[in-house]
Formats: C-alpha cells, structure tokens, sequence
C-alpha cells in the first residue's frame, strides 16, 4: 500500500487529527507528509495543536525534534510565546482571547513556507470557538495535532490518524498490546440509535450516570454505584448505561465485582476520550457479555509506526509493521515510508 | 480622600452599585476598580463628572444606537497600554505592533462616531487625541485591514531576502517532503534568519517613530475610560432614578432617598424601600427608633449616598445636597472587629480613636451605628452620651444611631423612625393559632413605619422590645415575667 493512498484519504476530509501514542512518535513526520501533498489542492488549510506540541527540542527527552513545516496561505493558531520559533513570515489576524501557559493563542496567516511550532486550546469549547473562527476566515480543512491523552478533542473531527512507535514503550510486544488497545477504544462503535441518543442528551443534564431500556431509562443517585443499581434490577433487561465524565478503571472494577449480570449491557460514553480503562479490565467486560458504546465515535483512517526511539530500542520496521497490520483493519503505515 | 475598606463598601451597600455599573472596555472596568474618591479641591473635576452624566442621560435615549455602537466598539478594545509603553523602554514585536495597530484602527471608528454625539452632548473636558499618523506608520499600504505583517514596503533589503528565499522554497516543493535535499534545507534556513535580522531593524526603526504618539495614546485609552464610566453612571442613575447633586453648603441633605441593594431585597419580597428625607446640619444628629424600625439602614443609607456622591456617582434621591468632605467615617460593630482580635465594643473604640486623630485636620463627615450598644446600659450611654456632645462641637458632620436615652440632648438634632404604631396588642396577645416564623417577621414589617422624622431633642427612645416580643410570638409565660419587671421599674 503506497504512502500517497494516505495522502490522498486524509486529503478528502474537513478536518482531521493526527494523534500520538507517545512523544517521538513520528507523528510531525506524518504532518509533514500529509501537508505536504496538500500544496497543491485547492483548499484553504488552517491548523493548531491540542495544548503543545511541535518543539525543537523535545521537552521531554531532549532529543533534537523536526518542526511542522507549512505553506504560504496557511492559517495557523498558536501561543504568542511560541511566535518566536516560527520561521514563516507572518501576518497576524487575530488575538483569539484564549489564554495558554504560553500566552494567548494568536491566529496568523503565514505569508511563506516555514517551520511552525504550535499550541493551541486544550478544552473542547476553545478548540470549538476556534474552529468556527478558522471557518469564518475561510478556511475548509483543519489539521488538527493531537495526543492520545487528549483523545477527547480529537473526536472532534472528521477523521484520525493514529501515530505510534518504538518510543511508546519498553518492547515492542507492549507497545503492539498498548496500541491495539488505543485502537480497539477510538474504533468503538458508535451508539446507532437515535432515540437513545437523544434520551442521552437531556438526561445527561441531570445525573451523572443513566440506566437504559429502550425508551425506558431510569437516572440514579450519585450515591448508588452502577453495581448496586444493575443488581437490584432497577430496570429489568437493561441494554445500555450512560456514565458521563470518564470511564475509569476503578469504576469498571466496582462494576466487575459487584455480582450484576453484565450480559448485553452496553457501557456508554460521550466519546473513546472519556476511556481510562486498561487492556485487561476490557478484556474482563467482554468475557462478561459486556462492551463499551460511543455517542460519538473517531473515523479512524490509518495508523502509523515510527520503528526509531530516541531511547535507543530501534525495532525491525517491517515486523514492527506487519504485526500490527495483521490486528487492525485500518492501514498501517511505516512513516520511513511516507 | 475618602478610604473605606470593602467590608465598609458592602456594609453601606457602595459595592453593590460599583458591581451594578459594568463598564464595556477593559479600561473603564479598571478605572471602575481603582475608584479614587473626590476631594474638596477637585470639587471642579467632580462637577464635570456629574455634569457629563447628566448630558448623558439627555442624550442617550435621542442618539440610542450610536451610543449602543459606542459601547459595541468599547467592549471590542483590549487593554493594549503593556504594548504602548514597551515603545519607550525596548523594540516593540509584531504582536504589539499587530495590538496597536487594531486599536488605533478601532479609534478610527470611535473618533467620529464621538463626534456626532460630541456635537449634541457637548461632553466637557472628554477628547480623543489624533492619532492618524500613528496609524499610516503601521498601515503603510492604507489597507486598513485589523492584521498586521512587516510589509515589505518598509525595507527593499527585506524585499531583496524575502524574493530569495521565496525562490528557495519554491525549490524545495518541487520535490516530495523526504526527498528535499539537506542544501535547500539549509540554504533557506539561512535566508530565514537573514529575514529576521532585517525585520528586527525594522521593528526597532517603527518603534522609535511611533515612540512621539506614547503620550496621545496613553490618554486615548484614559478618555476611553472616562466616557465609558461616565455612560454605564448614567445606566445606573437612570435605572434608579438617581438625581444630580448639588455640592456646597455646610449640610447634607437628601429627599426621597434609597439604598438600591436593600431595596432589591425588599422588592424580591413585596416589599418597597421607605424613602428617607433627611437633614444633617454641622454637629450631631441622632437616630432613635424601636428595634427593627430600620436604624442602622437609615445611616447605612445616608452613609452610602454620601459616598456615592465622593465618587462621582449620581446619589439614589429625588434631590440631594452635599459638601465635600476631607474624610468620611462608617463605624458600626461588625465582624471586622472580631477578625482583629477585639470584641464589637473594642472595634468601635479603635475606629473612634481613628476618628479623633484626624477630626481637627479637615472637616469630616462621621457615621456611628449604635456606639456601644455592646456594653451595659449605664456605662453605655454614659459612653454615647459623652462622644456625641464630643462630635457636636467638632467641624464635623456627624449621624449617629442608638437606642440608649438622653443622647439626643447631647445632639444638634434628633430624628426618630416612626415605629409600631396604631398596634392592636390584645388581639395579638390573644392569638389562638400561633403564626408562623416567617409570617411574624413579615408582621412586624407590616406594623412598622419606617419614616424617619424629626423629633425633639428631649424625646426619649420608643419602649417597644416588649411589643417586638409580642410580636416575634415570645410565649405568655416569658412575656408575663418582662411585664412584671416593667411594672416593678415603674414603681421605682
């Protein structure tokens, strides 16, 4: 599978995010792939990060890291204290209002090709009032840089690219194993039924956990756990149950050990972001009968691997490849070959 | 000056008007913030002020959407002054240049908008100064576009490197991105950094040509906060029926006069504000009245209106007159005192000293909330006694409020809250189904008559804790036993 057919599908999108499982994950290598087949198109590009990325220097590792490397008529959203390290000629449009450790973010126009660093919003409004801003300045594709840990925002756009490489890691037994499961919860299902989505919507606003049957739904106290209300039989035949905020381990624990029957129930969240559940708990709820729903779900495109770490444990980038290509049903790509 | 703390600002409920006036740009809500009060000798200032207030108030409904775009454009203005003065003391960046230029691109709007309601209101002393120069400084295409870039109109140096490094990259998309030879990598990566040494001159050159507009653009954004604060006064004073002051004369005096944040309480219940008249002449006035007759709001009250008229406010009554004063005092037992470490009675007394320390150096307007109501009776009065006959004779205005007797002999005036009158205490006596809590209070405010009137100086306080009892439904068999001890004082 050649590395342009990447090009070519992220092209066709609106928007789209590119998501690192680690630092050094290749994931500017692919960015600058990708923009780069974008010169030519017709469409206006505007892009920022999910909080910070982009270094020079990677401020993790200290490792010499390359820049996004854009094109004249770029729109770009970044810190003003990151200003400084864009080597493009800028033109600047806008103060956005939106503060970050690093100053307010500030939308530019690069008036020619150059190395940007950038850092945007990292709340869901902001990166929607600046969305809508990019928009009104015309532009019709944002590029979104993201990080699995802020997965949350990335499910925001049209579409993803998932990025992952030997630096994830400490073997690369672990780092297939992590990245299957990253992959398993952004490929979660989306919930396809629109009156339960709806019932969602409004109950949300009052309690923080719902329990779901057809058009039945039951809320419960803040005080009863998921568990005690499943067991109790509060709602007979319950399909789904809608937890608002994060899905996390501890949660799913409470849920295992609590003696309910989990069997066909839906656990449901807004979307694969609000996901804090390890590998293993995922297994124990599908041996149970039980899986995890999204409201809304990330078109996931392909996947990436960097076969290099900065720490020094390179992989064999053909295996490294093929093994996660042989679990995933999106295309996997090796960003050597990009 | 006049120098309350906030607990003071919320006691007499001026926080409540500050918070009320919401000024649209960042720099009028800062003015609004740092509210210094008038002094006797700016008395020319504060004139102003009122009288741009009430031009205002008679322009505003007739020009509503020019005022309503002046506003639209005050909200959109950010606080740029960081950038303004970074022109005298370094080399302003593309972003200060980017901040400067929006602002003097939103003068451009506000200057002659201004002066189409200039022309009309005739606003005194409120001038926008003419930037324009400023403006074709960093406009130099004429564009007037709110973005800002280093145009290459200002160096045919940076014209020449950028032509080159344009070519570079040009270059470099030829091929595909991992394909760009390391050389063209390098070779516009040089040129990139001759093109930030040239746009570091050039920023250094515009900032030395903008630093003669520092001043001018200083007191545009002071004039931007004056207009501001002067138009959301005039929101507040039309909202409240607020009138404009006279200020002079030796007294203070107030018609129809109310605390807006107590009345908001009241109307949320029903209820409505009684309206004070009141005249405070040099020396001491005393208040007395029945428990809940509304004493303490009365000073809480005139103390407010007092204030707001120091800060250049319209005051909350349908006439008012005031000097301006050297100082104003509020003391009353609150929590304050105990966050110091002093009970109420000690508070006061450390607030007193305050006073005296500062009496003879100016002439002071003194507000005292029941002066040792924490103390024992005999000693107490004997206490409030001795510092009203002490503030009389001061060159002071002075309003105190007590319950304890003969004060009022010590005063120059007297005013007493009407109270419980026309009571039918057998029936209430006689209540066979008590009433509720709530109800009872609201009883009390239903018998109560909260207007304060003259009185003379020999009238001795209204007795009607008992009533009050009677009337917070106090059981028989407690009540019995006060009764008795009355009769038991009478015989004495």
């Amino acid at each position: 599978m050649s590395a342009s057919y990447l090009c070519d599908l992220a092209g066709k999108y609106r928007s789209l995010s590119i998501i690192g499982m680690c630092k050094n994950a290749g994931k500017t290598t692919v960015l600058n792939h990708i923009i780069h087949n974008m010169v030519t198109d017709e469409r206006l590009t505007a892009m920022t990060s999910i909080g910070r990325d982009g270094e020079a220097v990677d401020l993790v590792t200290g490792t010499a890291k390359p820049g996004i490397y854009i094109y004249a008529g770029f729109l770009i959203a970044t810190a003003a204290g990151l200003l400084d390290s864009c080597d493009i000629t800028k033109e600047f449009l806008l103060n956005t209002g939106i503060s970050t450790p690093l100053g307010e973010i500030i939308v530019l126009r690069a008036l020619s090709d150059g190395y940007v660093q950038l850092a945007g919003p990292s709340v869901v409004s902001q990166l929607e009032q600046l969305t809508c801003t990019f928009s009104q300045m015309g532009a019709n594709r944002i590029i979104i840089d993201g990080a699995v840990n802020r997965k949350t925002l990335c499910s925001f756009t049209e579409a993803a690219i998932l990025c992952t490489g030997a630096s994830c890691g400490t073997s690369m037994d672990a780092i297939i194993k992590e990245t299957l499961h990253v992959y398993k919860m952004l490929a979660l299902p989306e919930i396809n039924d629109d009156a339960l989505r709806q019932l969602v919507k409004v109950q949300k606003k009052v309690a923080d956990k719902i329990i779901l049957c057809g058009r039945q739904h039951i809320t419960l106290p803040s005080n009863v756990n998921i568990g005690e209300g499943l067991r109790e039989n509060l709602l007979n035949n319950t399909t789904h149950v809608y937890v608002d905020g994060a899905l996390s381990d501890s949660l799913v624990q409470s849920l295992l050990f609590s003696g309910a029957d989990l069997s066909g129930v839906n656990l449901v969240v807004s979307d694969s972001g609000k996901i804090l559940v390890s590998a293993g708990n995922y297994e124990k709820l599908r041996l149970r009968d039980s899986g995890i729903q999204v409201l809304n779900s990330v078109n996931l495109l392909a996947v990436t691997v960097n076969p290099f770490s900065v720490y020094g444990n390179n992989f064999d980038k053909d295996s490294f490849r093929a093994q996660l290509a042989g679990q995933i049903e999106v295309p996997v790509f090796n960003v050597e070959d990009a | 000056m006049i120098d309350l703390s906030l607990q003071q600002k919320k006691d007499i409920g001026l926080q409540f008007v500050i918070d009320l006036t919401a000024p649209s740009s960042a720099y009028g809500k800062e003015r609004l913030r740092n509210s210094k009060s008038f002094t006797p000798e700016q008395k020319g200032e504060l004139q102003r002020e009122l009288d741009n207030i009430e031009k205002t108030l008679l322009y505003r409904s007739q020009l509503e959407s020019e005022y309503r775009r002046l506003e639209q454009i005050f909200s959109q203005i950010k606080d740029i002054r960081k950038s303004i003065l970074k022109c005298q003391d370094g080399i302003l960046g593309e972003i200060d240049l980017f901040e400067i230029k929006s602002f003097l691109l939103r003068l451009t709007e506000l200057t002659p908008l201004f002066e189409t309601i200039n022309c009309r209101a005739g606003y005194d002393g409120i001038v926008f100064q003419d930037t324009e120069q400023a403006l074709q400084l960093l406009d130099p295409e004429h564009n007037r576009v709110a973005s800002f870039h280093i145009s290459n109109y200002y160096s045919a140096e940076l014209t020449r490197i950028r032509s080159k490094k344009r070519d570079t990259e040009e270059e470099m998309r030829r091929f595909s991105f991992k394909d760009i030879p390391a050389a063209l990598f390098e070779k516009r990566q040089n040129l990139a950094l001759e093109e930030e040494q040239e746009e570091q001159k050039v920023l250094a050159a515009l900032t030395r040509k903008l630093e003669p507009f520092v001043l001018p653009l200083l007191a545009n954004t002071d004039t931007i906060a004056e207009l501001d604060l002067v138009i959301q006064k005039a929101i507040v004073a039309k909202k409240y029926h607020a009138c404009k002051p006279l200020i002079g004369g030796n007294s203070v005096s107030f018609v129809d006069m109310l605390n807006p944040e107590i009345a908001a309480q009241l109307n949320k219940q029903d209820k409505k504000f009684t309206a004070i008249d009141i005249e405070l002449c040099k020396g001491a006035t005393v208040i007395t009245g029945a428990n809940m007759g509304g004493k303490s709001v009365a000073l809480a009250t005139i103390a407010l209106n007092v204030a707001l008229i120091h800060y250049g406010f319209y005051p909350f009554a349908a006439m008012a007159v005031s000097p301006l004063f050297d100082f104003l005092y509020v003391v009353s037992g609150n929590m304050e005192s105990r966050e110091h470490g002093l009970s109420s009675f000690g508070g006061e007394l450390v607030s007193f000293n305050k006073i005296v320390s500062d009496i003879n150096k100016g002439f002071a307007c003194v507000f005292i909330d029941e002066f040792a109501h924490g103390t024992n009776p005999v000693e107490g009065t004997a206490i409030a006694q001795g510092v009203t006959e002490y503030l009389n004779e001061k060159n002071a205005i002075t309003l105190l409020t007590t319950h304890y007797d003969k004060v009022a002999e010590y005063a120059n005036a007297h005013y007493q809250i009407m109270g419980l009158k026309q009571l039918d205490l057998e029936k209430i006596k006689n209540e066979t189904e008590p009433l509720a809590h709530n109800d009872r209070v609201c009883r009390i405010a239903a018998c109560m008559n909260y207007n304060l009137v003259p009185a003379d100086k020999k009238q001795e306080p209204p007795r009607e804790a008992l009533n009050v009892c009677y009337l917070l439904g106090i059981p028989a068999e407690i009540t019995a036993r006060i009764e008795r001890n009355y009769q038991e004082l009478a015989r004495k």
